[in-house]
């Protein structure tokens, strides 16, 4: 596991220095500007947290494929293999910061992603009225919409979150399902 | 030389054809029924590759080749799939299947907002063809 | 604009000294994309219909375009606070003009402005000779890349209206990537026109 995790480390700065980059803070208020607007348009927060869920899942189906394509790492073996590679490739890759990986449920098929630093929050405070928003939430989105691309079918939430008073954020992963290959129905044409 | 080229997702959709050349072409007809068998073809032949090897055959095939033509065969883990046929004179082109996919692919459709990753609806973007059409013409191969 | 949430956001950004932290530019790419199909109703919600081949685009979706574009004001706003924390600028419209051409620019696109141009009457154009975010598309060939690549561009003229703004030189802005004369799209080349309010 040790020498794996290492791997896993070492692909991912591989990874982000190949990359073209820009400034986090710019990319930090363009996300808070959508934020802001989605708040606007919903009165219930509840149904904001959905739409950003909604709109990371959106981004994950695409966003898989830049993965593949740029990261240099293939398919995964298990369901271990998966986890460090979101937290210390892809993370890495896009948002320059590694995630850790944690408590794993007793039989193997639940783990966190462990984020101690978070561009996306960095000049964000919730007021009281919006206690309830998981203004990070668009992440779960992308890992749920990631992974479902690879064949893994997966619920992810916010299980603790640095703005809601947490010492950290926890995106609780949980795989469901593992997806068959599925042909289109005009294969069965005839059959 | 490059005779055709496809890419069709993990449901078996074929999202583009492209064709170069083509000396013959007797399902001229029915490009629907063509895509159909070849992506079956594709398919059965993985299968059956993966189990005479063992594994569960990702990856396993890369090309075979035929006394007219070579097929050359590139999947992702998300399941796209792309296939290049070429005389047999073309060599090795894994790594052209894997920079069309990594750089031209990744660039100009997945960021593309027409682009939708589940539907499976056939690729009309111009910029797409465009540099396809440039990189397959500067290939030696091409010709 | 006075949400809750951007009140508490400018608060704590005050605290915060700007840094040169980076993220991968696809991230953008993907917010952007993901907001703009929010906006034009291809995701439920802000509900219009979709009709991104029209001619009459700009008329069709006016409501999108003002909300993508005051998206971008309302980035362009903060980000020059920011940015101005540590930098004073002496209130000539040029000068801010350049700062956006300058500083700004490499904040948002880690380059700088490729040309500056101004009739010295309160008007000036920037030339930006390879703008990234709009690669994908071929205007020449595609109404729907025309029409999707212009609407792109109205979060970068929130952006410039919103720094002009909190340098206290408010202004229109409209950007351009049409030659009129040839009728060609002058991609990857984008032109963008401030126009001072007072002049």
């Amino acid at each position: 596991m040790a020498t794996s995790g290492k791997q896993h480390t070492r692909l991912g700065e591989q990874a982000w220095n190949k990359m073209s980059k820009v400034n986090a803070e710019f990319f930090a208020l363009t996300y808070g500007a959508m934020v802001m607007q989605l708040v606007q348009d919903f009165e219930d927060t509840a149904a904001v947290n959905a739409q950003l869920d909604t709109m990371g899942y959106n981004i994950g189906v695409r966003l898989i494929d830049e993965f593949l394509a740029k990261s240099g790492t293939g398919a995964c073996a298990d369901l271990r293999d998966t986890a460090e590679t979101i937290a210390k490739v892809a993370f890495k890759m896009f948002l320059g910061v590694v995630a850790e990986v944690a408590n794993w449920n007793a039989d193997g098929t639940a783990f966190s992603v462990v984020l101690y630093d978070n561009p996306l929050i960095e000049f964000v405070e919730l007021p009281p009225q919006h206690c309830e928003l998981l203004y990070s939430n668009v992440l779960c989105g992308v890992i749920r919409g990631a992974l479902e691309m690879v064949q893994m079918k997966v619920e992810c939430r916010f299980a603790r979150d640095v703005l809601r008073g947490d010492d950290l954020n926890e995106i609780r992963v949980e795989l469901k399902e593992v997806l068959a290959e599925q042909m289109d129905d005009q294969y069965f044409e005839g059959m | 030389m490059i005779f055709n080229f496809y890419i069709f997702n993990r449901n078996g959709k074929c999202l583009f054809y492209k064709e170069w050349n083509r000396p013959q072409n007797t399902l001229q007809h029915d490009d629907g029924e063509e895509k159909r068998l070849m992506f079956g073809m594709l398919y059965s032949l993985q299968e059956l590759v993966g189990k005479m090897g063992g594994g569960d055959g990702k990856g396993a095939l890369q090309s075979f080749t035929t006394d007219s033509y070579t097929l050359n065969f590139f999947e992702t883990a998300s399941g796209l799939r792309f296939v290049l046929n070429t005389d047999n004179r073309a060599g090795d082109l894994t790594a052209i299947l894997r920079h069309i996919y990594g750089n031209i692919f990744v660039d100009l459709v997945v960021k593309h907002p027409m682009f939708e990753p589940k539907a499976g609806v056939p690729l009309q973007l111009p910029m797409f063809e465009e540099e396809l059409e440039k990189y397959m013409k500067s290939l030696p191969c091409f010709v | 604009m006075a949400s809750a949430a951007a009140a508490a956001q400018s608060a704590a950004g005050a605290a915060g000294a700007p840094g040169k932290r980076l993220v991968n530019d696809v991230c953008v790419d993907m917010l952007l994309l993901e907001a703009s199909s929010y906006l034009l109703g291809r995701r439920g919600k802000p509900g219009e219909a979709e009709d991104l081949e029209a001619e009459n685009f700009r008329e069709l979706h006016h409501s999108a375009i003002a909300r993508l574009e005051s998206l971008g004001w309302d980035v362009g706003c903060r980000l020059t606070e920011r940015l101005c924390q540590t930098k004073l600028l002496s209130g000539e419209p040029l000068e801010a003009v350049k700062f956006i051409c300058k500083d700004f620019w490499t904040e948002v696109f880690r380059k700088q402005i490729d040309k500056l141009q101004t009739d010295h009457r309160g008007t000036f154009v920037l030339r930006e000779l390879n703008f990234k975010w709009l690669a994908k598309y071929a205007p020449d060939k595609s109404r729907t890349d025309r029409n999707l690549a212009w609407f792109t561009l109205q979060f970068a003229c929130g952006l410039v209206r919103g720094a002009m703004a909190t340098l206290n030189q408010p202004a229109t802005v409209k950007a351009d990537f049409w030659d009129e004369k040839t009728d060609r799209s002058l991609l990857p080349a984008v032109s963008f026109t401030i126009r001072l309010k007072q002049a």
